[in-house]
């Protein structure tokens, strides 16, 4: 937000410069040096929504329906809240697009699936199998993705999640094993699998 | 240090995004087409009526703004575009083409209830099952479940059908027309544990709020013209 009101004092007189012509057009000026503040709006939306989701991929969406939809804006309302709500949109779309993939392994398997391309061989995992766990972590209700993001990605105590959610710690150690539990039973193979190795 | 873009990535989303919207704008007009039948006005749960009147205008707006950036236009989009509603092919023909573009859920609801509305509940039934038991995401839920409890209705299957609107209302978000419509097909069945849950939900509807008394009569008339069409 203090990256979009910046930007916001910087660039808002001359918004109307900015999205000017083609979306294409428009395209060109957003992709350099990120005047509209779009990469630090999607960072911002992926924590707060406790989302594991390749931000690149929702940088460029937003970038793109911003170009797109530029010519629809008036000034109204502000525009850090518009790239928000672009922001927003670009998150759930490809949040569908996503949890669609996740469901079918050929689609899941093709695609922009880069991020997990890299993410997966360290872990010793197929980035298949990555992408699909993201995708039904994804899909779990927002307590038990925010626990699981506290406890396990940004490393706080449980006493400490247990305070900031008004939970008690049992509560929120049952929430983080769910989370768990369902990434883990889209990111391993089958037992069966394992065993036959 | 900011990270730089990469040009043709963001050129291909730019693509992407040009072709998200096409096929959002076909399947609004497989809803218009759907509407325009007797069984599709019955049956199908229309276009909100803003967006039906904005059609026309995001449609020209979506074609320009694609024609300028030398990116596909639909050739079915732009037909549409340029034809009267009366002479515009069949709501599956529509659907079709929106899948064409974007494979996703919305579109294949599209497609379900075209069927429906051209006298294919089973289609549509076949396909909407299969839907509902990959267990689609909360806001496609709702319109996957209120499209098979509608279709079942529309096959006479009252008891399917009346799990299915239970099962929407328990989604949450879902409108209260699909309590009108398990409401009526529950007292049409003389189901009297599916009338209290329809009940329930409708027990508190505030028709003081703007637009809710225009929803909640239109979704009455309808249940009760299917009522009508069923006897």
């Amino acid at each position: 937000m203090d990256r979009l009101s910046t930007a916001e004092a910087r660039i808002e007189p001359s918004w109307r410069k900015l999205f000017s012509g083609t979306p294409r057009e428009v395209l060109a000026r957003l992709v350099q040096d990120d005047p509209l503040g779009v990469r630090d709006a999607v960072g911002a939306r992926l924590r707060a929504d406790a989302l594991l989701l390749d931000a690149d991929r929702v940088h460029l969406r937003a970038l793109a329906r911003i170009s797109r939809f530029a010519n629809r804006y008036r000034g109204r309302p502000e525009l850090p809240a518009w790239i928000e709500s672009a922001v927003a949109e670009a998150t759930q779309e490809v949040l569908r697009e996503e949890h669609d993939a996740g469901r079918d392994p050929a689609s899941a398997q093709s695609g922009s699936a880069t991020v997990f391309a890299s993410l997966a061989p360290p872990l010793g995992l197929e980035p298949s199998a990555v992408r699909a766990a993201c995708a039904a972590f994804n899909a779990l209700p927002y307590a038990e993705r925010s626990t699981f993001v506290d406890l396990v990605l940004r490393g706080r105590s449980l006493d400490e999640t247990a305070r900031a959610s008004g939970e008690n710690a049992t509560e929120v150690a049952r929430r983080a094993r769910r989370a768990l539990d369902a990434i883990l039973a889209h990111a391993l193979p089958p037992s069966g699998a394992q065993s036959d190795r | 240090m900011k990270r730089g873009v990469d040009w043709s990535a963001a050129l291909d989303e730019l693509r992407l995004v040009h072709r998200k919207e096409q096929a959002a704008l076909l399947r609004d007009a497989a809803s218009i087409a759907c509407a325009a039948s007797r069984r599709g006005d019955l049956y199908v749960a229309g276009l909100p009526e803003a967006r039906r009147a904005r059609w026309a205008r995001a449609c020209a707006d979506a074609i320009a703004v694609a024609d300028a950036d030398d990116a596909e236009v639909e050739p079915m989009l732009r037909a549409l575009a340029a034809t009267p509603e009366t002479r515009w092919p069949s709501a599956t023909d529509i659907a079709r083409a929106s899948l064409e573009l974007d494979v996703c859920v919305a579109g294949l609801v599209a497609l379900a209830r075209a069927r429906i509305c051209e006298e294919e509940p089973g289609e549509a039934i076949a396909l909407l099952r299969e839907l509902a038991a990959a267990r689609p995401r909360v806001a496609e839920r709702r319109d996957v479940l209120e499209a098979l409890a509608l279709a079942l209705e529309c096959a006479g299957e009252s008891d399917e059908s009346l799990r299915r609107y239970a099962a929407a209302l328990r989604t949450p978000g879902c409108e209260p027309r699909v309590a009108v419509s398990m409401l009526a097909l529950a007292l049409r069945a003389g189901n009297a544990t599916w009338i209290d849950c329809a009940s329930r939900r409708l027990r508190h509807l505030d028709l003081a709020i703007p637009g809710v008394r225009a929803r909640f009569q239109h979704a009455v008339r309808r249940a009760v013209a299917r009522a009508a069409l069923s006897t």
